[in-house]
């Protein structure tokens, strides 16, 4: 009895759960069918027709195929370089004493939290005299850099929780410094480089002030600005919004159910604690 | 880990990297360099992009200035900003690092001052002083309401007005007669609003988020007709001074328009279900400007004939908001780039395109030496009489985006839903707009 | 017993420096500096000593603005890092539709900003939102409530657009979660241990570094949250649902006071540093896994 109670509350949970995770995208997607009159005048109707007329007036006001290549290209190198920057340094960090750690450490601290709107306007400078102004590259290293703190003590506290004895092992066995890092400590470290690399995909890939600040043209902006050609105070057309979020967010979705299915699984098996 | 998932691993790495890599060294040149020899390039932020109303109207005067003779030369270099708000946040950056474009368009949010004062924008006294034809056009209050320290920086395209717009079928229905011009008091006004509650029929249309637009068009209406003291007040530009018995006046009867007389989604709500509560004829009386009659027509926003059932009136007291608009700027400093911007922002003020923006897009004309076309009597009766009734206004006054800070209009949407739940008295919400101000 | 030990230790720590210091370090120069000076949108900068630390610390909306994201932090480093926790242990032994429930629960978090909030904004709208819906199939005929209009409310609905969405958290926990010997369950169980002892005494004080390193993660995201704020309420009905981001953004953008904004940005700073000194203080490990003992900080 006590064991069937056990199992239902468990599966209500999941289901609950699983609700509030699809609730908000099934909303979009039944609004982006819907009229401008229909959107404002009852959240919770169906559509009166499933006509695609908003994504063709999604598709017509902003440029969101470029733009969306544009995410591509810019989220994923920001992914790359603050994995392999921050898988480096922070190994470094956790494993060794050195001169200037605290140091590191603190400004990394620092950081963590500084307001964007304080850091564009020196940041706007830098840019337009290194000529990164308006470029993919310059959106790539602000969105790299942007990852740094937040990863940096993530994978500090994952290669914390590698025991020590394999590297020794490993050294006592003639392998040099790169070699263990290589193949010893990467491989027990991939669930915390695949979190890594998740949190910075959610971060960036909805990040919307430095893509407006930094750039000036179709060549390197990215999705978010894209959705703001929909929301004009007085004229604002949420229909084409959300078509748009749909168009955008399906490619995204499948992405990481293939990632779940091919990656995230084989590298977050293999056991190392207990 | 096995080989193929390896070797999967391996190449999706190998694809986005390259897809980077050519991403990011394959840019076209930045410079300013595009076009022909003797081409004056002018750069122009352009927030008129997507669905903005003025969309349409800014693509046909950009492309059509390229065809006159004094545009001929002229090519111009867009960056576009969807929305007024995410332009004003990168205007600022850009009169911060002193990187303005060559056109500077005015979004409001007191741009002008700040870009004056900068000194990163162009003077165009001479421009004006040099053609007395085009100064002739513009009244002195616009021409002074884009002045700062004694010298003229923006061109001023239209002017600002607002009145209400009322559901005649709702006023049938209710058995109020709609005035012909407008209610001589807001008692009388009150007083048809009690009837509509009577019949069941919500009487106006307010709102709180984003800025509080219609709300603050009822609370500069309630200010301004109060008093000669309030008419004064109103049409003052930064009042310091938030606690003066008009302004409490005022602010009692929005409290009390905003807990009886609207929707209940009112307080803390934006714009469009407001308007959309009006489409619907879910509300008799909504403020506004001409801007929103092409709406009336918009299939996906208002049902078939609704055009049709609109009425059009003044504020109590025969009041009208009408104020002068901030103008665009000129950001260049090479003396060639200035002359091809104000030549176009002189063409952007002829009578043609006056004439030309009022039938696209609502916006009133600058200047009243334009005579409107008897043609718009017969396609756009509505806006016809928008022109109509405007000439029987008796007091004129501002509104609160053209004449307070930014922080004032802020607290203003902040604390209004404060004051709807009456968890602030009127003199408190006034109090909060002067310490707001104060912070300027 | 490493050779070339300080060669290696630049070579790895070298690049991530330099990508940090190009771009953070003029900024950090920047907002520091400036917060001790006057510097408005209309003027150069000059010196003015702790002026705007004074006026800052004086003004009661930065006050409040403190204490909502206090209270924030609190509630998502308690409630929001212990349901990512309960949703990953639910997981653990794989029941049946686990891994849709993965892949969907992540979805919310792919949502842009904007289109949430205006999901929000509508979905509880008074006049036509999902309360007023409610209401009127229960027949309840008191006023629907308005639950971003009401500053009695707004602050709960506000959280309740991202308590639930802890995704983040739960991949975090899953992961380390796999990372575990199974052969310990294996004999736990032989032993007669229930699921839920085996999740008390065995998971959960292995998680134990892990649950750190999220409830940092999700105070820094709490003291740095701007956007859904600024989409539904911009910090309002009064101040509300004000906190530290929409205090600075309304100090620079609405006044145009970069001197007081950027002293708000040194708070911030300093809040960083020592979010991260406390929470990795309250989680201290007394067990030395590594040699060197050196966690976080």
């Amino acid at each position: 009895m006590k064991r069937i109670t056990l199992l239902c509350s468990k599966y209500f949970f999941m289901l609950v759960i699983l609700f509030l995770s699809l609730a908000p995208i099934f909303w979009v997607l039944m609004s982006s069918f819907k009229t401008y009159s229909e959107i404002n005048s009852s959240a919770l109707s169906l559509p009166s027709s499933l006509s695609l007329n908003n994504y063709a007036a999604a598709l017509k006001y902003a440029p969101i195929q470029k733009y969306f290549l544009n995410s591509i290209v810019i989220v994923g190198a920001g992914i790359i370089v603050t994995v392999i920057f921050v898988a480096m340094c922070a190994y470094a960090v956790s494993r060794f004493r050195f001169l200037f750690k605290p140091v590191i450490i603190l400004l990394i601290a620092a950081s963590l939290m500084l307001p964007a709107q304080s850091i564009s306007q020196p940041l706007f400078s830098i840019f337009t005299s290194l000529r990164i102004f308006d470029t993919k590259l310059g959106l790539i290293l602000v969105y790299s850099a942007m990852g740094i703190p937040m990863s940096f003590f993530v994978m500090l506290s994952y290669y914390r929780s590698i025991p020590f004895a394999l590297e020794e092992s490993a050294y006592i066995d003639g392998a040099g410094f790169f070699r263990t890092f290589f193949s010893v400590i990467l491989p027990l470290a991939k669930p915390g480089l695949a979190t890594v690399a998740m949190i910075q995909f959610i971060n960036i890939w909805n990040e919307f002030y430095f893509a407006l600040m930094l750039t000036s043209g179709d060549t390197a902006r990215t999705i978010p600005i894209a959705l703001n050609y929909y929301m004009s105070t007085f004229a604002n057309n949420y229909s084409a919004l959300f078509a748009a979020v749909i168009m955008t967010i399906t490619p995204t979705i499948i992405f990481f159910i293939i990632m779940q299915k091919q990656v995230i699984d084989s590298l977050t098996s293999g056991a190392v604690k207990g | 880990m096995n080989t193929g998932l390896k070797k999967l691993m391996a190449a999706m790495l190998a694809v986005l990297l390259t897809v980077s890599l050519a991403g990011c060294f394959g840019n076209p040149d930045t410079g300013g360099t595009a076009g022909s020899g003797d081409k004056v390039v002018l750069s122009v932020i352009n927030y008129h992009v997507g669905t903005d109303f003025g969309a349409d109207y800014y693509s046909y005067l950009f492309d059509s200035f390229t065809q006159t003779p004094a545009g001929r030369n002229v090519e111009f270099k867009f960056e576009e900003i969807p929305t007024t708000d995410a332009f004003n946040q990168k205007i600022k950056l850009l009169i911060a690092s002193g990187d303005l474009p060559d056109i500077v368009l005015n979004g409001g949010n007191n741009i002008t001052e700040l870009a004056a004062r900068s000194g990163k924008v162009a003077d165009l006294t001479p421009y004006f002083d040099a053609d007395p034809e085009w100064r002739g056009l513009f009244d002195e209050l616009s021409l002074e309401f884009n002045t700062v320290d004694g010298k003229i920086y923006g061109v001023p395209v239209s002017k600002e007005i607002s009145y209400i717009y009322y559901n005649k079928e709702l006023f049938n229905r209710a058995g109020v007669t709609a005035p012909e011009t407008a209610f001589p008091t807001w008692d009388a006004l009150f007083a048809a609003c009690d009837k509509f509650i009577d019949a069941g029929i919500t009487p106006l249309g307010m709102d709180s988020a984003d800025s509080g637009w219609l709300t603050n068009l009822w609370f500069s209406a309630l200010i301004a007709t109060q008093s000669k003291a309030g008419e004064k007040w109103m049409n003052t530009q930064y009042p310091s001074n938030y606690e003066t018995p008009e302004v409490i006046a005022a602010a009692g009867q929005l409290q009390r328009m905003l807990s009886e007389y609207t929707t209940p989604d009112a307080v803390g709500g934006r714009y469009d279900p407001m308007a959309t509560h009006f489409f619907n004829g879910e509300v008799a009386m909504f403020p506004n400007g001409p801007w929103m009659i092409p709406d009336f027509r918009s299939p996906d926003k208002a049902p078939a004939d609704f055009y049709d059932k609109v009425g059009i009136m003044l504020m109590p007291h025969y009041g009208m908001e009408m104020v002068p608009t901030p103008g665009d700027m000129v950001g260049a400093t090479d003396p060639a780039k200035i002359d091809a911007a104000v030549a176009f922002l002189k063409y952007s003020t002829t009578v043609e395109n006056q004439i030309k923006a009022l039938e696209m897009t609502g916006l009133q004309p600058v200047s009243s030496q334009v005579t409107i076309p008897n043609s718009l009597r017969a396609s756009d009766p509505l806006m016809a009489q928008v022109l109509d009734i405007s000439a029987k206004a008796q007091i004129t006054y501002g509104q609160n985006q053209a004449y307070w800070h930014q922080n004032v209009i802020d607290a203003f949407s902040n604390f209004l839903p404060e004051l709807a739940y009456g968890y602030i008295t009127p003199e408190q919400f006034c109090a909060k707009l002067g310490e707001a101000a104060l912070k300027n | 017993m490493v050779r070339n030990k300080r060669f290696w230790i630049t070579l790895f720590i070298l690049p991530c420096m330099a990508l940090f210091a190009f771009i953070y370090a003029a900024p950090i120069i920047t907002v520091i500096v400036t917060s001790f000076t006057k510097y408005t949108a209309f003027e150069t900068p000059s010196f003015i000593g702790l002026s705007n630390f004074k006026t800052i610390f004086s003004d009661n909306d930065f006050l409040i603005s403190i204490k909502n994201t206090v209270i924030w932090v609190l509630l998502q480093s308690s409630f929001h890092v212990g349901l990512g926790l309960a949703v990953a242990l639910t997981m653990r032994r794989r029941p049946k539709g686990w891994k849709l429930l993965r892949t969907a629960y992540l979805i919310p978090n792919i949502v842009p900003t904007a289109a949430t909030g205006v999901m929000f904004t509508l979905l509880f709208n008074p006049s036509f939102g999902v309360v007023s819906d409610l209401y009127t199939r229960l027949g309840i005929s008191s006023p629907v409530p308005n639950l971003f209009g009401n500053s009695g409310y707004a602050f709960w609905i506000v959280t309740a657009t991202w308590i639930f969405y802890s995704a983040f958290n739960t991949i975090i926990f899953l992961s380390e979660i796999n990372a575990i010997d199974r052969q310990i369950y294996e004999a736990a169980s032989i032993d007669g241990a229930t699921p839920w002892q085996m999740d008390l005494y065995i998971t959960l004080p292995l998680l134990k570094n892990v649950i750190g390193t999220c409830v940092v993660l999700a105070s820094v995201a709490m003291v740095s949250q701007f956007d859904i704020i600024y989409v539904t309420t911009k910090g309002g009905p009064g101040t509300a649902t004000l906190n530290l981001p929409i205090y600075l953004y309304k100090t620079a953008m609405l006044e145009n006071n970069y001197g007081k904004a950027n002293a708000v940005g040194v708070i911030q700073i300093i809040l960083g540093i020592s979010l991260v000194l406390l929470i990795r203080w309250l989680f201290r490990t007394r067990d030395k896994i590594n040699g060197d003992g050196s966690g976080l900080l």
